[in-house]
């Protein structure tokens, strides 16, 4: 069975996530006042 | 400046050397003073290593690039996140587990002494000559603004900075960060309030957001695979991916920072934090230039930013030319703010032919108020013979000067001050540690008492203080010359990232491999550099990928195959 992820390896999945999210944020403004 | 607002930055500048100095009680020997006992919170070394990093220049520099260019430049820090993640399962637990004070001093263990030296010296020089550029570039635009001579705002700002490091050492820098990074994240958003507040009753903020992009200022992604263009998606994101390894992974300004932490997963959480935050606060960073555009927009706009070179242009044989683009300019000035009002209201009727006329005709005000403008600008390159003559770094000295009420003029302007001296701290220490660490405790002297390389290492910050400072008056007689400086450190950075690439992903690296492929990685930069159009974050891949090809090369028909493996 596989090891359950770390705590970093939560930490650095999150900060992926969060990455990813604000990313689509900033294009979103840019689309949405351009 | 009001009276008040003098007292606001008397009272910072006094307290902040106060606070840095009481903790001077903690830093009685070595490991205190420059790694605060590695001891310090995560939290605390993550807002320091982001108040490091967010200088003055970004204060006024950034604004003025928001203001001028809108946010484009925040594709540059796109890759940040990820190579905080990369630090973070590579370099940083070599570094901790290594229980080092100097990145360099890891390359010794790992390969061999003139390999520590060298990327160590290249810090060195590299770092003190960029230090004086970080001091003298908010010291300039604060002497036109403050009415200070350029020598005054050097010393106001690196003297205060320089006492509590030699005194407090780490542990100043680090908690002197963080309350500095909260005036200045207080700054920026008061900053915000006002400029949203000096828009027209009749202007809602988004309806202004939406004039920003019109102009393209709000253009945060550039898809183009441009090499020559630094501000695209893709040099923010590969070219970039490769500074921010080397500039967190392997300068000591940073590197120091995360070694104060007692373990490595609080080491890997400071660096997290600016996972998080860095792009949130620079994006906030370039929306104060796009709303002081804006501002301007509504507003009537000065023609030109820099008071000095005005008041030259207005004394100059040329003063009556100058008189009639002023003329112009208020003429055109004019025309933009009725074109936005017109555009704004358009973009609230749902008429789409109406809004077509008004935005074309927006555009058509801003292009005549950029030419008329581009007018001045040649007038004063041609009367003051500065040819590189750009005022973008005075747009928001300026309207915090003429536009912030009383009280929060000093704040802002201590925000930038604690901006400026957040950096110099954290530089100032790490070149101490260097020079201390990496050369008289290796070269000149190993053994001695504690106190006796508190003293010397007391003496190398004030000595680096000095230098910087001298270096900041020098800068401010460059002119153009400051951009060559600046960019100095960045032909070595991805070089010095390749040997740090060597020493752990290739356990057959030598000491002599390194060393050639260090030298054949700054080489190749330097070439790189001088004959290709090629964008400077592109150097950083360059040098890294040089490095560890060379270094591969050599290492494999090295005769002495002197690996060490940590």
């Amino acid at each position: 069975m596989n090891e359950p992820p770390s705590r970093m390896e939560r930490s650095y999945l999150r900060v992926l996530v969060v990455w990813v999210l604000v990313l689509i944020a900033l294009y979103a403004f840019q689309q949405y006042f351009s | 400046m009001h009276p008040v607002d003098w007292t606001i930055i008397a009272i910072y500048l006094v307290w902040i050397v106060w606070d840095g100095i009481r903790l001077t009680k903690r830093s009685h020997e070595l490991e205190g003073y420059f790694l605060g006992g590695r001891s310090l919170p995560w939290w605390a070394v993550g807002l320091s290593v982001m108040a490091t990093q967010l200088s003055a220049i970004t204060m006024i520099g950034t604004t003025g690039q928001g203001y001028a260019d809108g946010m484009r430049f925040l594709q540059y820090y796109y890759a940040l996140p990820l190579a905080m993640i990369v630090l973070s399962v590579t370099l940083v637990p070599f570094f901790h587990t290594a229980r080092v004070y100097t990145a360099y001093e890891y390359l010794e263990r790992r390969f061999d002494v003139k390999t520590r030296a060298c990327t160590s010296l290249l810090f060195l020089l590299s770092r003190s000559m960029g230090l004086g550029v970080v001091i003298s570039a908010p010291a300039i635009v604060l002497s036109v603004v403050l009415g200070l001579s350029v020598t005054n705002t050097v010393l106001l700002t690196a003297l205060p900075t320089a006492v509590y490091t030699m005194f407090g050492g780490v542990q100043a820098v680090a908690w002197t960060d963080v309350k500095q990074m909260v005036l200045i994240v207080f700054g920026l958003l008061a900053a915000v309030v006002v400029l949203m507040l000096g828009l027209p009753e009749q202007v809602s903020v988004a309806d202004a957001l939406r004039i920003a992009g019109h102009t393209g200022r709000l253009q945060t992604f550039d898809f183009r695979f441009d090499l020559t263009d630094q501000y695209t998606f893709w040099s923010g994101t590969i070219a970039a991916l490769f500074l921010f390894c080397s500039y967190f992974g392997t300068d000591q300004s940073q590197v120091q920072r995360y070694l104060t932490t007692p373990t490595v997963d609080e080491a890997r959480d400071s660096l997290l934090m600016s996972a998080y935050w860095k792009i949130p606060l620079q994006a906030l960073v370039l929306l104060v230039g796009v709303l002081l555009f804006l501002f301007y927009v509504f507003q009537p706009s000065p023609m030109l930013f820099n008071p000095v070179h005005e008041r030259a242009v207005r004394q100059g044989p040329r003063a009556d030319q100058y008189a009639a683009v002023e003329r112009r300019f208020h003429e055109a000035d004019t025309a933009r703010r009725d074109a936005a009002i017109t555009l704004a209201t358009a973009q609230g009727a749902g008429d789409p032919a109406r809004l077509a006329i008004a935005e074309q005709r927006f555009k058509a005000a801003e292009r005549t108020l950029r030419s008329t403008r581009a007018e001045a600008v040649a007038l004063v390159r041609d009367t003051t013979g500065d040819r590189t003559y750009n005022d973008v770094n005075y747009v928001f000295p300026t309207f915090i000067m003429t536009h912030m009420p009383i009280g929060l003029v000093g704040l802002v302007i201590a925000a930038i001050f604690a901006a400026a001296m957040s950096t110099i701290s954290g530089e100032l220490s790490a070149l101490s540690t260097a020079t201390i660490i990496d050369f008289y405790r290796r070269f000149v002297r190993q053994e001695a008492s504690d106190r006796h390389f508190l003293l010397v290492s007391r003496v190398a910050t004030g000595f680096w203080g000095i230098f910087a400072s001298l270096v900041a008056i020098w800068a401010a007689e460059l002119g153009s010359l400051i951009e060559v400086v600046n960019r100095f450190g960045s032909f070595f950075y991805g070089s010095i990232l390749g040997v740090f690439i060597l020493a752990i992903a290739a356990p057959r690296a030598t000491g002599n491999g390194a060393f050639v492929g260090l030298l054949a990685g700054m080489a190749s930069v330097a070439a790189v550099a001088a004959l290709t159009p090629l964008a400077f974050l592109w150097h950083n891949v360059v040098g890294a990928v040089v490095v560890v090809v060379v270094g591969v090369i050599v290492s494999a028909v090295d005769p002495s195959h002197s690996r060490k493996t940590m």
